[in-house]
């Protein structure tokens, strides 16, 4: 049993040039970019909604929070549908991503802590750093890197 | 050969509780039964009387049990060459290559049992949702091959008429284009298995190997046509039918097909890998709209009475893209459900061999993607134009994956 529990499955994604994971845990899936309706008083790196199945969720730019500009339409740009977890809620929500690229899995103890960079910047939102190919990607922790959505997506659904 | 199992008594041969168990099986009861009936009937000599029917009689069942068992055996010799049981190999200190064989061949019990555990139900669903897609996908592939095909051929026949050549080109770029679209799809549609296959962790050890077979084709034909569309780019521009190009569309459009043949290899493997996981399939659960929906709730902020805000009238889940509905469950796993309502609609694509007036199609409720060519000569006839059509009441979604 012992290879499997130390094994973490990330799928990797590119935002501008750098490769960025999610765990697949927390993935559901990856569907194309469909139309965003944006939604107004919204901070910008919320895009919008979109009608997933009959289901609506709403987008967030990661590209836009790490203050890298608003992402663009492109062929490979698609959407990540991860589940994150604030007030022991369970909230789907979509994050648009320049590219998919993998599914892999890498051994937990390859994965390198985030690094120090002293306390006025936070690095907290990143849970590892991971490498894999000769390359290395952030490993994002889903519930620190939308922290701000917190008080968008609770706001309500607590009252 | 195992020592803890007999050809005789299957299981382990110590307990006698395991033996009673054997007799179960009227093949092994039968010889049981006859050789005890062989002792009978030699204890009847003994006795005057019916001593010789009685022997006659266990000497036959005796033999009509030996071939019993003989037949028993041979199954029991391939249960014990076979890896012993399904659990002990999805422990996975076995290499993940030798699991996709073993895990449906015999699933015992146990497994069974764990196949009730939510995750499961994901790479079943999955398998049963993903595989027809990819055979549309596929079959859509091998169709436009050949329109591909016969269309090269017309541009290596006819270098005397330009438009003609002019035309061809044109078509082959826009098979093309959609080949390049169909294998985005295809990559998209195998990156998704493959997160299926990690959330399900060890059950989804071989469909994991299929998804990623899968996946290296799609990237390997994605790169086929994409240099099978910069040779008909430089058709195009360099004006005129250099036998070069033609020879290089040729090997492309080899490749592309031989890739699409090793695809549908992989699929039907992802058929065998998963059909007896897919035999305990959960019941269908359809979305349940009310939970994202709170979600994109809250997100409107500004809204100022959310109860007001209601979805209106029944949510129906829509053929889009994987055409798979991720919910919660009342469990607490997930499960992915699939139904007939999100299967994806079979795409009616026809390579029409009798030339279709465009008027009639433009006045039929289909909708016309590739439209086709100025008629030119006679040969052009032979070869008519691609008609994509998609059907009636579409989704968007689809229709955006169709256009080019």
């Amino acid at each position: 049993m012992s290879t499997i529990a130390n094994e973490r499955h990330f799928l990797t994604f590119r935002i501008a040039e750098e490769l960025y994971a999610f765990d697949v845990a927390k993935t559901r899936e990856i569907v194309d970019l469909t139309p965003i309706t944006p939604v107004p008083n919204m901070p910008a790196w919320i895009r919008g909604i979109v009608n997933l199945r009959g289901a609506v969720l709403p987008v967030l730019d990661l590209r836009q929070k790490f203050g890298l500009g608003r992402t663009e339409t492109k062929p490979d740009t698609c959407i990540i549908i991860v589940d994150i977890t604030f007030a022991e809620q369970t909230h789907t929500i979509g994050v648009l991503a320049d590219a998919v690229r993998d599914v892999f899995a890498i051994s937990s103890d390859s994965i390198e802590p985030p690094p120090k960079l002293g306390e006025t910047i936070s690095t907290d939102f990143i849970e590892g750093i991971g490498n894999h190919a000769d390359k290395f990607f952030l490993i994002l922790d889903e519930q620190r890197v939308f922290a701000g959505a917190e008080r968008v997506l609770t706001t309500e659904a607590g009252e | 050969v195992s020592p803890s199992r007999h050809p005789l008594f299957g299981e382990a041969t110590t307990t006698s509780a395991r033996i009673v168990a054997q007799f179960r099986d009227w093949k092994k009861g039968l010889l049981w039964f006859g050789g005890a009936w062989l002792l009978a009937g030699l204890y009847g000599l003994v006795l005057p009387v019916t001593s010789f029917w009685l022997l006659a009689l266990g000497l036959l069942l005796l033999v009509i049990g030996v071939f019993a068992i003989a037949d028993v055996s041979s199954g029991a010799i391939e249960t014990l060459t076979r890896p012993p049981s399904a659990p002990s190999n999805l422990d996975a200190t076995q290499p993940a290559k030798a699991l996709p064989r073993t895990i449906d061949q015999n699933i015992p019990e146990a497994h069974l049992e764990r196949l009730q555990e939510p995750n499961v139900t994901t790479v079943t669903a999955v398998t049963c949702d993903i595989r027809p897609e990819l055979n549309t996908l596929v079959q859509r592939g091998l169709t436009l091959k050949g329109t591909l095909d016969t269309a090269i051929s017309t541009l290596a026949n006819d270098k005397e008429r330009k438009v003609a050549i002019q035309a061809e080109r044109e078509r082959i770029g826009k098979v093309l284009r959609v080949l390049e679209q169909m294998s985005r799809r295809l990559e998209m549609v195998a990156l998704n298995a493959a997160i299926e296959a990690a959330r399900a962790k060890e059950y989804g050890l071989g469909f994991a190997i299929v998804a990623n077979e899968v996946r290296t084709i799609a990237e390997k034909l994605r790169e086929n046509v994409a240099s099978a569309l910069k040779s008909v780019e430089l058709a195009v521009s360099s004006g005129d039918a250099d036998e070069r190009i033609v020879t290089a569309l040729r090997a492309s459009t080899e490749s592309v097909s031989e890739l699409l043949r090793q695809m549908d290899a992989s699929i039907s493997k992802l058929n065998e890998n998963d059909v007896s996981v897919a035999k305990t399939d959960s019941p269908h659960v359809y979305p349940n709209p009310k939970e994202p929906l709170r979600v994109a709730k809250s997100a409107l902020i500004s809204t100022p009475k959310p109860a007001s805000r209601k979805p209106t009238g029944p949510q129906v889940p829509s053929p889009v893209g994987l055409s798979r509905a991720v919910v919660r469950n009342p469990a607490g796993g997930v499960t992915v459900s699939l139904g007939p309502s999100v299967l994806p609609k079979p795409f009616a694509f026809d390579v029409a061999k009798t030339r279709v007036p465009s008027s009639s199609v433009s006045a039929s409720k289909t909708k016309v993607c590739a439209t086709a060519p100025v008629e030119t000569n006679e040969k052009a006839e032979k070869t008519e134009a691609p008609v994509t059509r998609l059907e009636g009441g579409r989704d968007a979604e689809d229709a955006k994956f169709e256009r080019f």
